[in-house]
């Protein structure tokens, strides 16, 4: 063996180091857009927990709010309850859909214009920029040894960060608590802890610890991810360009170099030589610029790839220089590689936003909107549930009774006390002997049943005893049906359940 | 320091010594991370031991560092949650029927602390379910509506507290006559006594004679002093069961019945006031008295 086979096996490697990515400054529609959507992303984010909705005195007035200790979530008019979580299985649904229709229409617009950690990288990149200064000088900042100047950059720069990214988290925690109640909370806090500092104190526990600590874990995951991580989290973490790699097709819009216009590429000199004698010569002048502007350090000329996420600031980039040496803007665009074939065969252009794929996602959409919509306006606001007793199964009395006890729990969702008589039916004889809550009975009204009031968006469990009189015939198990009726509305719910009895 | 062989193929340093003539084992030390995670876990052992294990030396326990234990910080959580508690059972021990009816919280307070009693000291005899164990063998159902002792809340904390036959100074007691053992009866006699009792509540046992029976329970054995003329027991005699309805504490076949008239019958229940605080009691009453039966 010799040193050459060692020098192979390591060139075969398949590890490379990481390149840090360093996304130069451009403007442009693209820009623009991604400008759109971040502010008005970022604004909702932070101004949503402070509006507000008004829902009667006993229940909170925040619009959207995940009150957990209470078991509540509430969007708008909508409450859900914890065992309505399927809700959120929908809207995932119709999230899902519409991403996937975006994708089938225009490509990965979702990565690249509202993702978090696109948003995010955006915001810390920017912030990198104003601090270190644009590509070029960031390069050399890199590689310069530590010094002075290059330390307080980077303290300025991660800072900054931090800044960011606790406010990140701040609002997060705003959706779980009242906003208002909270950010004043969260203020004395600070100020306790600043008065004790300045006092010479030990500083004691925050009240709002838990609040805190939950802050400090979405800022630290913010700061690591929009900070350190960037492209590397769309690249080697996010599962979505793997799945769009499954959904995608021909037809969809992608970021795409029109190879058919660009190659081959030359200088701007060069290629006027080449035209002159009549060779081909592309409009790519090979300037790299596309390269230097992306966020993901992708170099879009090598075709659809897993890294782009269709952002389009190289579109701006190689724009901005076709216009400058004078040549037709869109040598990177919107397009598809059928369309370049086309091009190429000599064919007209094609685009297909409306097709059966697109189609479908969108009546599959409408569809889960449609049966959201449905099963909302139509959810029941009242519920029963019951529970027989699994010891003992029956008690027989001296008289020769049967009793039967069932745990019974009435929920009302509404927000405001409401009263329903509790019947049994479907078994000859057996009535409610008695309705009872710990050692609190329930009264009968003149018509013979027992009357439970449920108090506002609450549930109540109901000890309740079934007895049949002596003298009749009963089986092992027979079935039961218990009916709550509303007094005011006259709403029924009927929950099956059985009458056990010895058998004879 | 001999000089270093370096494997071709791996590049990596070999120990130098050749098995077989040309057979080499490459020198792959372990990872010195690995190493220096082995260090500190040993330097973490020897820390923890000194702060926090007991050390023995034959029977003497050295002291650690800190005063910490995982049994304290048990005892701690049970000293806090009886604490937490306290102010509850404060309320209960003084509370009647009609205030933890009236007072939804505390009734639920009851109810469930109750039934924690329960579980901790009476299934062993009454069942999970609070029904006796089997029916028919002396263990009596408590959520029925037949009550030897009384079935209202007071009745129910009474017993529990003095027991039943327990030698408590108070205890509950009314003993069942070994009326064959005893010789007051004769075979016959009891089988014509069972014929009737049984007759009281629709059964029947064949070759009895009802009349007989009849004038045994009333005169020869008086029954009736306690049972009553009617055989649905005596207000003012606790504890003796009522005959004519369905319910038997110790079997309502005609063998159990000549068994419970031959050798008599006194079973036993503890007096609980030593074992459980009165707020506890109370609260096992309230219990009982939930499960269907309480009066």
């Amino acid at each position: 063996m010799s040193d050459t086979t060692a020098q192979q096996a390591e060139s075969k490697s398949l590890f490379a180091e990481h390149e840090k990515i360093h996304p130069l400054k451009v403007s442009g529609l693209y820009r623009k857009i991604k400008w759109f959507f971040l502010i008005n992303m970022l604004a909702a984010y932070y101004i949503a927990p402070f509006l507000r909705w008004d829902r009667g005195p006993d229940a909170p007035g925040q619009m959207i709010l995940f009150d957990i200790p209470h078991r509540r979530f509430y969007f708008g008019p909508i409450e859900i309850w914890p065992q309505e979580v399927y809700y959120f299985t929908g809207i995932l649904m119709v999230a899902s859909l519409l991403l996937f229709l975006t994708t089938a229409v225009a490509g990965r617009v979702w990565c690249g214009w509202w993702c978090p950690q696109t948003i995010w990288t955006d915001m810390f990149v920017t912030v990198e920029r104003w601090i270190e200064g644009d590509r070029r000088k960031r390069i050399a900042l890199d590689k310069a040894p530590m010094s002075l100047g290059k330390f307080t950059k980077r303290f300025i720069k991660h800072s900054a960060w931090m800044v960011i990214a606790w406010w990140t988290g701040g609002a997060l925690v705003l959706y779980f608590a009242d906003a208002f109640e909270l950010v004043r909370g969260l203020t004395n806090d600070v100020a306790i802890f600043f008065t004790q500092i300045l006092t010479l104190q030990l500083p004691s526990a925050p009240i709002h610890l838990g609040a805190w600590i939950w802050i400090s874990i979405f800022a630290g995951v913010t700061y690591l991810m929009a900070g350190i991580a960037r492209e590397q989290v769309c690249i080697y973490m996010c599962p979505w360009p793997r799945i769009q790699a499954a959904l995608t097709d021909t037809e969809a819009l992608n970021v795409t170099y029109r190879y058919d216009r660009g190659e081959p590429r030359n200088s701007v000199k060069k290629s006027v030589k080449l035209a002159a004698a009549g060779q081909a010569a592309g409009d790519c002048i090979d300037c790299n610029q596309c390269v230097w502007v992306c966020p993901t350090g992708t170099d879009i000329r090598l075709g659809m790839q897993l890294s782009c996420i269709d952002c389009g600031l190289c579109i701006d980039a190689c724009d901005n220089i076709m216009s400058k040496v004078g040549r037709p803007k869109g040598l990177i665009a919107f397009d598809t590689d059928l369309n370049i074939e086309r091009r190429l065969k000599g064919e007209k252009n094609s685009f297909r936003p409306v097709r059966p794929r697109t189609l479908t996602y969108l009546f599959a959409m409408f569809l889960s909107i449609g049966l959201i919509g449905w099963s909302l306006a139509t959810r029941a606001i009242t519920g029963i549930n019951v529970l027989h007793d699994r010891n003992p199964l029956y008690v027989e009395e001296g008289d020769g009774s049967v009793r039967n006890g069932y745990t019974i729990r009435m929920l009302n969702m509404e927000r405001k006390t409401r009263s329903f008589t509790l019947d049994v039916s479907g078994l000859q004889g057996a009535v409610i002997s008695k309705v009872s809550e710990g050692v609190f009975v329930f009264e009968k009204s003149d018509k013979g049943s027992f009357i439970v009031e449920i108090g506002p968006d609450t549930t109540r469990e109901l000890r309740v005893l079934v007895v049949l009189p002596a003298g009749r015939t009963i089986s092992k198990s027979q079935p039961i049906l218990f009916t709550a009726q509303d007094l005011e509305t006259g709403e029924k719910l009927s929950r099956s359940d059985f009458f056990k009895g010895p058998g004879n | 320091m001999e000089h270093k062989e370096i494997d071709h193929i791996t590049g990596t340093e070999t120990t130098g010594h050749a098995w077989d003539g040309d057979l080499k084992e490459l020198n792959t030390p372990l990872p010195i991370w690995w190493l220096w995670v082995l260090w500190i876990t040993i330097v973490w052992a020897i820390g923890y031991s000194v702060v926090y294990q007991h050390w023995f030396i034959g029977n003497k326990v050295l002291p650690t560092m800190s005063e910490w234990t995982s049994r304290g910080d048990v005892h701690n959580a049970l000293d806090a949650a009886k604490a937490a508690m306290a102010p509850q059972f404060a309320k209960l021990e003084k509370a009647s029927l009609d205030d933890l009816r009236s007072d939804a919280a505390l009734s639920k307070f009851a109810v469930k602390a109750g039934k924690a009693v329960y579980g901790d000291n009476c299934v062993a005899c009454h069942g999970t379910g609070a029904n006796g164990v089997f029916p028919g063998s002396g263990y009596p159902n408590l959520t029925d509506q037949d009550w030897l002792y009384g079935g209202k809340l007071e009745d129910i904390v009474e017993t529990v507290r003095v027991g039943i036959r327990s030698g408590h100074d108070e205890e509950r007691t009314n003993t069942m006559a070994a009326y064959g053992d005893d010789e007051t009866l004769n075979a016959e006699q009891i089988k014509n006594v069972s014929g009737y009792v049984l007759s009281l509540s629709g059964g029947s046992l064949k070759g009895a004679d009802l009349v007989k029976g009849k004038q045994i329970y009333l005169e020869e054995a008086a029954c009736n002093a306690c049972h009553g003329d009617d055989g649905k027991g005596v207000t003012e005699i606790p504890g003796a069961p009522n005959l004519a309805d369905k319910i038997w504490l110790f079997g309502g076949s005609a063998e159990k019945i000549v068994y419970s008239i031959t050798h008599g019958r006194k079973g036993e229940m503890p007096a609980w006031d030593a074992r459980l605080t009165p707020a506890q009691i109370k609260a096992v009453a309230v219990y009982v008295h939930s499960r269907g039966g309480g009066q």
